[in-house]
């Protein structure tokens, strides 16, 4: 009879081991296994000491090397009197540009793909195709988002035209001319750079020296870079200054409202007829300025801004004032060089008072703030959706289909229901994408270059260094002095980056005592 | 009972409202809202999609300049030789070579060393973390490994600089600094410089601290993706094993590891992407000698660029100490275009530069050179800030083969330099010439590196060096890219289904 044991032929499992050796195999493992771990522990302490070590006191020179002045200073060719706060406030500045841009774009993209799940299938297949490329994203390097930045940020493809590849300080401007270097200073009481008032020169040895010192300067130049003599005015000149020209701008303007009234009178006015106009309130007022090319610069401005509003608006409404303010600032500007003299506005150190607005705004973007928030932001977008999406997987389905039941609609439901219950699990992860953010310097690297900058962004459109950038711009000399100086800014970098991470932890400890 | 008590009215109780009616909204209204939220998710959606059509665009366009040349400027370097020559020389020289095959041999080498210090860690503590740990070590290692994750790269590259070379160069063990003719070089109050001990002759800049940085860098990622992947092998596999007699060493080795291999592949991959695309570590610790592999199949040597120990080490000038090269050697009919010196930032004393020729007799300068000519080029040091002097185009033709090489002396202070450059090509000495691609104790620039160091000098004037750095990076895009779709794929398609 034959017995299912007979076509049913077991494997040879392997010879036969003693029990106790492959037990010693297995403590041997958790030995090993101890081993690594402790390794890794005791590397990560390594690094913190090492840095800890060379970065708060330098033995040698029996000083704090991390002290309030290295946080509010300048960087500078003397390592004892160098400072990272340029660095500080442009990261943070950074920081705020990628949060503001990144955050919205990163969980709308999280809510679409978690909530409004496609019922057709070309759909899903396009929101797979879209899933995995946001996944693709998160593995490219942040170089290759660096040169991305660098040519569709900065250059703008080359689209636009060139952007001011001599700007060098935020609120200063670096002119060239051949192969000398001159910083521009505004004519006092003028306002900012940027509405072409009259400026004047100072010479510098070269691109990266720094700004003079005052008493430095002693020869201005002109436009065309002429020698002039021109007075320096502090701050409360300045201001002084600036009401006589304020002053003088309101006369000016007598001169536009007269050109928009006659305008008006007769739409089909010749040029000549408005020159006329110009040439005799410029009589009235006693303007001295060069009379000729002002003179048919301030006609022509006024005729062709104004055209548009004759008849059609009263010379009060603003569209009208605001055009004969900017007709008239030509006027104004040669007016006040030759009424008050030339004079150059300084601020309390001495340096070129330049006042650009907050709010400046320009294309193509150039190597500013604006330009790299925008490359943190597609670094992080991938990391920040992706742990937005697993935020919103994990708010139970119960809830969602709660709302429907009640009669919501998508939207209702996801803005009332579905996002405050996993707004602890998205902010975790956006504060942790952040913090991944300070501390990417390739593709700021890339971006700003290692420029010598000694003043804080005051706009968007400012350049700009960083914290991880200083560091390893810093780390690459071969002077002990700038190890020392980079140790104690990784001090500080990883300052921020742990309070950061501390500031995350308790928001998840604070969400999971509630939920 | 007082009449006022009855007289008084029953309180009234309206029931307090739950909630107040919202007041009437029109469908219409909520549809078109509805419509506008989908609309402005669905613009969200395509910018990431955009995003890697912009990264393929900006990649490829630049690319593509590269390829053709611009006319007035440069020749376009054609696709064979830059993804077929071995010789990558851009910078430097009158003949500029593009073969891309030096900076990937960089690129893999500090790979392979990350990844043996990453992986045999990396995985054993994951196996470790899923199989054996009690919730206390959990609780300990898990936020070490996040730590370690969130590191700035920035300061694991300093780490490596300071920390990692000079423990590898067992720089606790001060020995006196031996100069080319082994006697000890002295200071400039007369005792002897002490250098570390460097018994494995670990250059400043070399592959093998990097690579450690890196594997440091790619632990805390093996650790947690190899990790989910074998907590994901479910229960009762590892419950049928212990039933069936094994020990946890050998159920974790022989049923879980290979339940999750898919994933621990898919890991793999992903740390070698990150391995190929770090930028910063090895920009501050792998240096910027570029690896000369068509020295391999050279016949014999050729003019060297010459690259020498940063300026901690050995190359100090100071009045009175010299400092030399090493040998290299000239063919006959050879032409020395350049000699370029690197300097500390704050250099400022005069140097006088001179070529020695083989008997260690001063030097040949100007016209042809022939082996026992003696002339000296006086050299002032250009003004400060600049941290590179150079002699260019000096062209002299080298009449009869020898060796020679370069000294630079100092009158007025010491000077500290970190490299010298003859002729723009790669010098070696001729022991290591064997060595080169697997020689971890030396520099080696990956492609990385070198987009650092295009970017860190001045890019305004868009040369050929700009144009060469995007095809470099279009290239690290396209291997990271891959790695990372494979990585998905093998992850999807080689799961481990457990119905």
């Amino acid at each position: 009879m034959a017995t299912t044991t007979d076509k049913f032929k077991p494997r040879s499992i392997g010879r036969p081991r003693p029990v106790s050796s492959r037990r010693r195999k297995d403590r041997l493992f958790v030995a090993f296994c101890i081993a690594s771990a402790a390794l890794a522990i005791f590397v990560l302490a390594a690094l913190l000491l090492s840095i800890a070590a060379q970065g708060i006191y330098d033995f040698r020179a029996h000083r704090f090397i991390l002290n309030w002045n290295f946080v509010t200073g300048v960087p500078s060719r003397e390592a004892s009197e160098a400072g990272l706060w340029p660095a500080l406030i442009g990261t943070l500045w950074l920081l705020g540009v990628c949060a503001a841009t990144a955050i919205p774009i990163g969980v709308g993209t999280a809510v679409l793909l978690e909530e409004f799940k496609p019922r057709s299938r070309a759909m899903r297949r396009l929101q797979q195709f879209v899933q995995l490329n946001i996944t693709n994203l998160a593995g490219v390097p942040s170089l290759v988002y660096g040169l991305l930045g660098l040519t569709a940020f900065a250059f703008m493809f080359g689209a636009i035209g060139e952007s001011e590849a001599t700007r060098r300080w935020p609120g200063t401007r670096t002119v060239e001319f051949g192969n000398r270097y001159f910083v521009q200073y505004v004519a006092a009481g003028q306002g900012d750079l940027r509405s072409g008032q009259v400026s004047y020169y100072a010479r510098v040895p070269s691109r990266d020296a720094s700004l003079p010192k005052p008493g430095e300067v002693t020869q201005f130049y002109d436009g065309e870079l002429n020698p002039i003599d021109v007075q320096v005015l502090d701050a409360a000149a300045t201001a002084a200054r600036q009401a006589e020209i304020e002053q003088l701008t309101t006369q000016t303007t007598a001169l536009g409202r007269d050109v928009f009234a006659a305008m008006t009178a007769n739409p089909k006015v010749e040029k000549g007829e408005i020159e006329r106009i110009v040439a005799a309130g410029w009589q009235k007022l006693g303007l001295r300025s060069d009379v000729t090319k002002v003179q048919d610069v301030a006609a022509t401005e006024l005729r062709e801004s104004l055209a548009e509003f004759a008849g059609v608006r009263k010379v009060t409404d603003r569209p009208v004032r605001k055009a004969i303010e900017a007709a008239v600032a030509p006027i104004v500007a040669a007016e006040a060089a030759v009424r008050f003299g030339p004079a150059v506005s300084v601020d309390a150190a001495g340096q070129p008072a330049l006042r650009p607005r907050f709010w400046y705004f320009g294309l193509p973007l150039g190597r500013s703030v604006l330009a790299g928030g925008l490359t943190l932001m597609l670094v992080t977008l991938p990391v920040i959706i992706i742990s937005s999406q697993e935020a919103l997987r994990a708010v139970p389905n119960s809830l969602r289909q709660a709302s429907f039941g009640l009669g919501a609609t998508r939207w209702q439901t996801i803005r009332n229901v579905t996002l405050p219950s996993a707004v602890p699990g998205i902010m975790t992860g956006v504060i942790l994408a952040m913090s991944r953010a300070i501390g990417e310097a390739a593709p700021i690297l890339i971006l700003a270059g290692i420029v010598f900058i000694r003043f804080t962004p005051t706009n968007v459109m400012d350049e700009f260094t960083a914290m991880p950038l200083q560091i390893f711009n810093w780390a690459s000399r071969p002077q002990r002095e700038f190890y020392d100086l980079a140790a104690a800014g990784i001090i500080l970098l990883l300052g921020v980056l742990l309070s950061f991470n501390l500031v995350a932890i308790l928001i998840r400890q604070r969400a999971q005592k509630q939920g | 009972m007082t009449t006022a008590a009855l007289d008084a009215p029953p309180p009234t109780t309206t029931p307090k409202a739950i909630a107040r009616p919202g007041r009437l909204r029109s469908s219409s209204l909520r549809k078109l809202r509805e419509g506008g939220i989908l609309t402005t998710l669905l613009l969200c959606g395509c910018f990431s999609l955009l995003t890697t059509v912009a990264i393929i665009y900006t990649l490829g366009r630049e690319t593509l300049v590269f390829f053709r040349g611009v006319p007035g400027k440069f020749d376009g370097v054609s696709i064979f030789e830059f993804l077929g020559s071995l010789r990558w020389s851009p910078l430097l020289g009158a003949e500029k070579h593009f073969g891309v095959w030096p900076l990937i041999c960089g690129t893999i080498m500090i790979t392979i060393v990350a990844l043996s210090v990453a992986a045999p860690l990396g995985l054993v503590t994951a196996i470790w973390l899923s199989e054996y740990a009690p919730r206390k070590v959990r609780a300990i290692l898990k936020p070490v490994l996040e730590v370690l994750a969130g590191i700035p790269t920035v300061v694991l590259g300093f780490f490596a600089l300071t920390v990692i070379t000079p423990t590898l160069q067992f720089a606790f063990i001060q020995r006196p600094a031996l100069g080319q003719d082994g006697r000890p070089i002295l200071g400039a109050d007369g005792s002897p410089v002490m250098a570390a001990w460097n018994p494995f002759g670990i250059e400043g800049y070399n592959v093998l601290s990097a690579g450690i940085a890196v594997g440091i860098l790619t632990l805390p990622i093996i650790v947690s993706l190899a990790e989910d992947a074998l907590r994901a092998v479910p229960k009762h596999l590892r419950e049928a094993s212990f039933g069936l007699g094994a020990t946890r060493f050998e159920t974790s080795l022989k049923v879980v590891f290979p339940a999750g291999l898919s994933g621990i592949v898919a890991a793999f991959l992903l740390a070698i992407a990150r391995c190929i695309g770090e930028t910063m570590i090895v920009g501050l610790a792998a240096g910027n000698n570029v690896v000369p592999l068509h020295e391999i199949t050279a016949p014999s040597m050729e003019l060297h660029e010459f690259h020498d120990q940063r300026a901690a080490s050995l190359a100090t000038v100071v009045p009175g100490t010299p400092f030399v090269t090493e040998a290299f050697r000239a063919r006959a009919g050879e032409r020395l275009d350049e000699v370029m010196v690197g300097l500390a930032a704050d250099a400022k004393a005069p140097a006088k530069l001179e070529l020695l020729d083989a008997s260690g007799a001063a030097v040949v300068a100007s016209g042809p050179l022939a082996a026992d000519e003696t002339r000296v080029i006086d050299w002032k040091l250009p003004t400060s800030g600049e941290t590179k002097g150079a002699l260019r185009d000096f062209g002299r033709t080298v009449e009869q083969a020898g060796d020679f090489r370069v000294r630079i002396s100092s009158d007025a202070g010491p000077l500290a330099i970190n490299a010298v450059n003859v002729g723009g090509e790669r010098l070696m000495p001729l022991a290591k010439r064997a060595l080169i691609p697997v020689d971890v104790t030396s520099s080696m620039q990956p492609m990385t590196g070198y987009l650092v160091q295009i970017f860190l000098g001045d890019v305004s004037n868009l040369g050929i060096e700009y144009y060469s750095s995007y095809a470099v990076a279009a290239l690290l895009f396209v291997m990271t890219f891959a790695l990372t779709v494979l990585g998905h794929i093998i992850r999807v398609r080689f799961q481990q289904q457990y119905d």
